[in-house]
């Protein structure tokens, strides 16, 4: 039997609510505007422990509750709180909790032919334990009227694409609905987290999705580095920002290049791909991988690059800024290319809100979220720069506040090189490592804010591990921008949320 | 649009000739580690068996072991025990039979030596395919970097255009399956029906760490530990992500028009290259290629 998690450091703030007041408290906060950032539910032996986690400002505040095991329900946050409506269903699937009163408890991440009285997040469920199949058919929202039909798009896609399903109702040109399937890539991540060791544990982040390297294995150390008070050294929260920039790079062109091709436009599409491949070859150099793996451990980070290969780093990119500079320009006054993207999965501001949208996503919405300023980390309060967001929540501001990053993460990245000092590349970790004591760790990866939650067990172990990715939060709002949109467009309004399956599915 | 093409013309040839050339990757590149053990002193190769996330590295009465399959090539290893185990960039690492994933230290290639095996009877079966081949893609769990890595082959640098290999949304067209992800327990049925699909003849080839043993998911309760568990794979490309030059090597070697540089062990043919063709499929065939294998590696 273990006890709650203790709240253990600065920027977080962890409140005791019994769980009939709950969603009471939970309404109050979503009236007066706080973002709901994570929900984690986590077996404790004779309970399971609700956390629901708020932005507020500087501070994160949780709300903490307790659900006997014995008879695990509580009243669902949905209702309240429409954001809550993923993490609920998760939370019924994985831990067999369930919210009373939830609008729609269909499975989300499990293969469809998992019994449904098997929950992988209990400990009572070992991770090797693979259950035999049951039936259990998996069904969409229906949409009636005259002359409407549902097409599936998926899960096995046209075109090198993620797995995932899409079920789009349609009256013939125009998307009327879509329901979105994801699951189909669920490896058990958070489970798998349990069976690691720390230091191996950053390996397995950084395979949660593997085109956000950085931000993932960054937000999973820095949750443990904050739970255990480790203060990393300069250089390496340097060398954190000059990565997770190039990631940004490198993921922003390939969003650019997709764009291009959706719009059939080879020659641009060839030429943003061409920039995103000398990024990629560029951090071959600098990490050993062309996608940054084995950058980060708890700490600070692993290894630090010759001054010959920095300063040749420093050359490559400001030739390649000052020919991507060009090329977007040119792009801007493509005009068959930017028509399709005006007006194209409109995101209004009310509905990015309400559902608590992260990323450029939010920031093309009008939303001014970027924790990389929000609740600076590694080097970033050390930094000149500015969050570019744009009012107008349609595909062409989405690629204009991407646009704005690019340029300011070259800027960022000559800040972190002219800045980055000599000395240690991480703190050693404490001897011992005391059981319970939890922390949440956040980076904003090139699709928004990563979160994690970890909780330490007996002997260094990981006793919990919740990992949110910024596309759980923004599928949601893709399938509501998509609606009312032609299916021609599809593509278009798919890769200007540029958004991935991995961290989804987890 | 004008404005495109001078772009175009003025950016120039960026292309790879590879393979008619050879290229390789940065030698900062993470490919593989190479291990002597001879050079180990106090039992550091001890302490990288026991580093190693996946199990990849293991030690046995012979000696290390290294499964190709199952590293990630996160390097610990050679941080472990720098004496005797080196990353190198290698990247032509894909095989044809799961089995020779699994090398003994002592038979990891030396640069030059190279061990010209092409199982026959998948070379019966493609002879077909060699002019133009069309592949198409699914995902079985991937962690989503493959996909861009894939998506990189029709980038300037490698346009894969050139060497008569193009990508289909059509399985009914397609003759290659290039399949990624650890194979999760939801895409099982669904791949299988791409599979089915596809007419003859066909290959699978398993891309990526995760899509030959699970890599670090493997043992997961979502997870079947590789592509091989649902399909007969003929090609298995270890890499995390493999880079693009490694995954035209493996749908070359596929295809026959390069040769296996990793060992290649001796092993029974697999009751499904009978199955899948069984006209083109002599059984001596299959067991003299086995034998010429066996002769190049001792
Ligand atoms: S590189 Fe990593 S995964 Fe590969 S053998 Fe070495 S320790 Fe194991």
């Amino acid at each position: 039997m273990s006890s709650l998690s203790r709240q253990s450091v600065t920027g977080e703030h962890y409140q005791g609510v019994p769980v009939a007041s709950l969603r009471l408290d939970v309404e109050k906060r979503a009236s007066s505007g706080q973002r709901l950032m994570m929900m984690v539910g986590r077996d404790a032996g004779d309970s399971i422990e609700l956390l629901v986690a708020f932005d507020a400002g500087r501070q994160i505040e949780v709300l903490q509750s307790v659900v006997p095991m014995a008879s695990p329900h509580y009243p669902a946050l949905t209702p309240v709180l429409p954001a809550a409506a993923w993490y609920e269903r998760e939370l019924a699937e994985l831990l067999g909790v369930q919210p009373e009163g939830h609008p729609d408890l269909r499975p989300l991440l499990l293969p469809p032919d998992w019994p449904r009285d098997v929950f992988p997040l209990r400990k009572s469920f070992s991770q090797r334990q693979r259950p035999a199949a049951s039936s259990r058919p998996r069904s969409t929202v229906p949409v009636t009227g005259p002359g409407v039909f549902t097409i599936p798009y998926g899960p096995v896609r046209s075109g090198i694409f993620e797995t995932t399903q899409f079920v789009v109702a349609t009256a013939g040109e125009d998307v009327l609905h879509v329901d979105m399937q994801p699951g189909y890539k669920h490896r058990g991540v958070e489970k798998q987290f349990e069976l690691l060791e720390l230091e191996p544990a950053v390996l397995l982040a950084e395979e949660v999705s593997g085109t956000a390297t950085i931000a993932h294995s960054m937000a999973f150390c820095q949750a443990v580095e904050r739970a255990l008070h480790l203060s990393i050294p300069p250089a390496a929260r340097w060398l954190r920002v000059l990565t997770a920039e190039l990631e940004r790079l490198y993921n922003h062109f390939d969003v650019i290049a997709r764009l291009c091709d959706d719009a059939s436009q080879s020659v641009a599409q060839a030429q943003f791909a061409a920039f995103k491949e000398e990024i990629l070859r560029n951090n071959v150099q600098i990490s050993g991988s062309r996608f940054l793996r084995g950058v980060n451990q708890i700490g600070g980070v692993c290894r630090r690059p010759t001054p010959g290969i920095l300063s040749r780093l420093r050359h490559d990119l400001g030739d390649l800024q000052r020919r991507s500079e060009d090329r977007i320009a040119l792009l801007l006054r493509t005009n068959s290319f930017i028509d399709r993207l005006i007006g194209t999965s409109l995101l209004p501001n009310q509905l990015a809100a309400q559902f608590a949208a992260v990323g450029p996503v939010a920031r093309a919405s009008g939303l001014d979220r970027d924790c990389r300023v929000d609740r600076p980390y590694a080097a970033y309060d050390h930094c000149d720069w500015e969050v570019a967001t744009g009012p107008a929540g349609d595909a062409m501001e989405r690629l204009r506040v991407r646009i704005q990053e690019i340029t300011q993460s070259f800027g960022l990245i000559a800040q972190a090189l002219e800045a980055l000092p000599a000395g240690p590349l991480a703190a050693p970790l404490p001897q011992s490592l005391p059981e319970g004591i939890a922390a949440f760790g956040w980076a904003e990866s090139p699709r928004g804010e990563v979160l994690y939650w970890v909780r330490l067990g007996t002997e260094g172990r990981i006793d919990r591990c919740k990992v949110r990715s910024p596309s759980f939060v923004n599928w949601p709002l893709f399938t509501r921008a998509i609606a009312g949109n032609v299916l021609t467009d599809f593509g278009f309004a798919e890769h200007s949320f540029g958004l991935t399956q991995a961290g989804c599915d987890l | 649009m004008f404005g495109w093409i001078w772009r175009g013309i003025r950016t120039g040839v960026l292309t790879t000739h590879y393979p008619d050339r050879p290229d390789s990757l940065a030698p900062a590149f993470r490919g593989r580690p190479t291990i002597d053990q001879a050079r180990c002193h106090d039992g550091a190769c001890d302490a990288a068996v026991a580093i190693c996330p996946t199990q990849a590295l293991q030690s046995t009465p012979q000696g290390l072991r290294l499964d190709l399959g199952r590293c990630i090539q996160c390097g610990l290893c050679a941080e472990v025990c720098p004496q005797a185990i080196r990353m190198t960039p290698d990247f032509e690492l894909a095989v044809q039979q799961q089995c020779d994933l699994v090398l003994n230290v002592d038979q990891i290639p030396d640069e030059e030596q190279v061990v010209p095996v092409a199982r026959q009877a998948l070379a019966q079966r493609v002879k077909d395919l060699r002019r133009s081949v069309h592949i198409r893609h699914v995902d079985a769990g991937s962690d989503g970097a493959v996909e861009q890595e894939i998506y990189a082959l029709t980038n300037p640098f490698y346009d894969i255009h050139r060497l008569g290999l193009f990508f289909t949304p059509a399985p009914r067209h397609a003759d290659v399956l290039l399949v990624t992800g650890v194979m999760t327990r939801a895409m099982a049925r669904p791949l299988r029906e791409t599979y089915a699909a596809m007419t003859q003849p066909k290959l699978v080839v398993a891309a990526g760490t995760a899509a030959c043993s699970g890599g670090i998911y493997r043992g997961s309760y979502a997870v079947l530990d590789g592509v091989a568990a649902v399909l007969p794979v003929d090609v298995f490309i270890p890499g995390t992500p493999p880079s693009p030059l490694s995954l035209i090597y493996g749908l070359l070697l596929g295809l026959g028009r390069v040769a296996q540089r990793v060992p290649s062990q001796p092993s029974e043919p697999r009751e499904n290259d009978i199955v899948v063709n069984p006209m083109s499929e002599p059984e001596g065939i299959a067991h003299s290629s086995v034998a010429v294998g066996e002769e190049d590696r001792l």
